[in-house]
């Protein structure tokens, strides 16, 4: 408690310097605030009111070296001249970013960590409602709670299959798999030319949550299928997503589909192996193909993606979700230039098309050719919902990862049901035990 | 002023004293008591919500057997440091001989231990990686096809792979400690001994063991301790896949991965105290054998 004490001292004694510093001018931003939204866009010359300087804590501290959000600051900058952005880049951000939460020291815009629950998220954002863009983004309801706005998405990724067309083309597959079966049947194509089919990375773990959490609503079809496992007290089964993710990725690993090491994490060599054709596929988000193109050294025309048939339906389906959500500090001292900041960011900076994410305004069509290419074959768009914050309240207490290392385990196990009986029972428990 | 010779010995020792002991308190004895603290609370890791639930991490840990069964990983490195205090006992006499370029063997020995642990886990990943490892390759060499494996894949090896890279990475150490002792036994024992006609084990045995007692006495408390607190090399190797997780892995996931940290800080604490019990028995066990300790 006594440490308490003297934090809240020493932030009021900065707090009263700050305040007494900017007296002045900080009745100026307030008269401001009203008419921000009215004129703020329109004003050619650059809205001088809304200053002061803000502190962005990001996750790519690849941006940050390369010049991409000097960029954009200053493109910012020639509508807000008086605003001045600093970086707080964290390269283990989700790890870091909570500790500096905790302090209150997290700067004035930042990515929510993705494990605050939304009845929480109060206690440490300032709500974005006047900001006037929910009606065109997507996924705005993701981290709202009593009717506050508290995060937008900064971009929005699907899932699919990304490959190599010149392996493709040398192991002699001229059609884009549409069934479990014809998928397959490519991979076999593929290893007897020498080619690994597909890396699923098995070493690096959380390439593995792709058979389970990540893909549940794409292999059940259902985008409730999460949150209802709240309700289930046995939601591991052999003949639902969580069996039909399984069962497909033990196929695989059976058949030799994979890279051969399953224990070593070769994450940034398989970019490589991905971009020279060794390797042919993998099953991820879109955000990779700028990896594989840019760290990896592939021709961007070499690199296609298509939806990943699951089943022998026909149809295929892919599953639209959120990154990152940009959110500013509940205890910013800039408050007016931070939310700036964030529609600056979702709206006008192109960060989401920059980063290979499919746009985040719903009115956007997205640049990348692969997605084109992946829309080309006509998936069964499912938008996914906000997931409900008892899942992971369930998942801590049942000390079930959802990282990729249960799907790790349970794709090697010998007996894959009782791999399930062992997750059911220790969800189940953890049920009973918070009352849900 | 004029102040008494004890007045100012008080101050100067104070003084020098002071600032050692507020780093001393404040890194080392002020986390330990708010461990401690924390492990009697529900604290999640995030703001300063924290509710004392008394005995309750506790409870848990005892009625979940999940907890203890993982304690057999950190076995391997147990008998691995066994091997590893054997080992390091047989170059040390050895190598303490008058054996003809010791020096380069003692270092080459040693060098290991210098190596950041870090760096020797990603090391050793290549050298056990399946399809470019060197070590299936020397195999392969060697027309031992046959012999070739999933080091870190393979559940009945794997952690045997890794509690052999920790061997490898402190044997040097232990070796060196071992040296330092053989160097303080008088020669004059061994010589008087060769004059009566003892063997080498014999002299081995009667001489240089009850000499070094006490060391190997510390070796073997190091490595229990050591063991049961296995992270890096696993950790970094294999992320504790295929069932290869420690101890103080799990800690961590309760912590960082599941936000317990109440219940984190129990296990540390139950760590620290099976550490501590641990090393009790062994003092006490060994004291009965008479030296002083």
């Amino acid at each position: 408690m006594k440490r308490r004490l003297a934090m809240m001292l020493s932030v009021l004694v900065v707090l009263s310097l700050v305040l007494a510093a900017c007296g002045g001018s900080k009745n100026e931003g307030n008269g401001g605030t009203d008419n921000t939204a009215g004129n703020g866009q329109s004003n050619a010359g650059g809205n001088t009111e809304i200053s002061g300087e803000i502190v962005f804590a990001t996750h790519r501290t690849d941006l940050v070296d390369n010049g991409t959000y000097d960029k954009y600051v200053s493109e910012f900058n020639k509508q807000y001249p008086n605003v001045k952005v600093k970086y707080a880049p964290y390269t283990n951000y989700e790890q870091d970013i909570r500790v500096k939460l905790t302090a209150g020291d997290a700067g004035d815009v930042l990515m929510i960590p993705t494990n605050i629950a939304n009845s929480e998220l109060g206690d440490f954002f300032a709500p974005l409602n006047d900001l006037d863009i929910f009606d065109q983004v997507r996924f705005a309801d993701f981290k709202a709670y009593d009717g506050n706005y508290y995060g937008v998405a900064t971009g929005s990724s699907t899932n699919g299959i990304v490959y190599n067309k010149k392996a493709f083309e040398k192991a002699g597959i001229t059609e884009i798999p549409k069934t479990l079966d014809e998928f397959y049947e490519a991979c076999q194509k593929l290893k007897d030319a020498g080619i690994v089919p597909i890396y699923i990375n098995y070493g690096a773990q959380w390439p593995m949550g792709q058979w389970g959490r990540n893909s549940l609503a794409h292999f059940s079809g259902d985008v409730n299928f999460e949150n209802n496992m709240v309700e289930m007290d046995a939601p591991f089964q052999l003949d639902n997503a969580w069996g039909i993710g399984l069962n497909i990725v033990r196929t695989l690993i059976e058949k030799g589909y994979t890279e051969e090491d399953l224990a070593t994490n070769n994450w940034e060599a398989s970019k490589v192996e991905i971009a020279t054709g060794n390797a042919a596929m993998y099953f991820l988000g879109n955000w990779v193909i700028n990896q594989i193109i840019e760290q990896g050294g592939a021709a961007p025309e070499d690199i296609g993606f298509f939806p990943f048939p699951h089943d022998n339906s026909g149809t295929v389906n892919a599953v639209l979700g959120p990154d990152y959500f940009m959110g500013v500090s509940k205890d910013s001292k800039n408050l007016e230039a931070a939310k700036a900041f964030v529609k600056f960011m979702i709206m006008e900076s192109g960060y989401d098309a920059d980063s290979g994410f499919i746009p985040i305004n719903k009115n956007n069509e997205p640049t990348l050719p692969q997605m084109a290419e992946f829309m080309s074959y006509n998936p069964n768009i499912l938008e996914s919902v906000p997931p409900d914050s008892r899942f992971n309240e369930i998942a801590n207490k049942a000390q079930i990862p959802f990282t990729g290392e249960e799907i790790q385990q349970a794709a090697v196990a010998k007996d894959l049901q009782a791999e399930f009986d062992k997750l059911n029972q220790k969800w189940a428990a953890a049920k009973k035990e918070l009352g849900y | 002023m004029n102040l008494s010779y004890k007045t100012q010995r008080i101050i100067i020792i104070t003084s020098f004293l002071a600032l050692p002991l507020v780093l001393l308190l404040l890194f080392t004895y002020y986390p330990s008591v708010m461990l401690v603290y924390y492990s009697f609370t529900d604290w999640d890791g995030f703001g300063f919500d924290v509710n004392f639930v008394g005995l309750k991490n506790y409870r848990e840990i005892f009625s979940n057997p999940e907890y203890f069964q993982i304690l057999r990983n950190n076995l391997y490195y147990f008998i691995g440091g066994l091997v590893q205090t054997a080992l390091a006992l047989f170059f040390a006499v050895i190598l303490n001989s008058k054996l003809k370029g010791r020096n380069v063997f003692r270092v080459i020995l040693f060098l290991p231990y210098i190596l950041h642990q870090v760096a020797i886990a990603i090391m050793f990943q290549t050298v056990y990686h399946t399809s470019y490892g060197s070590l299936n390759k020397l195999l392969e060499v060697l027309g031992l096809e046959a012999w070739k494996q999933q080091w870190l894949g393979n559940p009945a090896i794997n952690d045997w792979a890794l509690a052999f890279v920790s061997l490898w990475m402190y044997m040097g150490y232990n070796m060196v400690i071992f040296i330092g002792a053989l160097q303080s036994i008088s020669d004059d024992l061994y010589e008087a001994a060769r004059i009566d006609g003892a063997n080498a084990w014999q002299s081995f045995w009667h001489i240089t063991m009850p000499s070094i007692k006490n060391v190997v006495e510390l070796m073997l408390i190091l490595t229990l301790s050591g063991a049961l607190q296995a992270f890096t090399v696993p950790y970094i190797m294999t992320l504790g896949a295929n069932d290869t997780s420690t101890f103080l892995m799990k800690t961590l996931d309760v912590a960082f991965k599941f936000n317990q940290f109440g219940l984190a800080s129990a296990l540390a604490v139950v760590l620290l105290l099976m550490v501590a019990v641990v090393v009790l028995i062994q003092r006490l066990i060994l004291r009965e054998g008479g030296t002083r300790v």
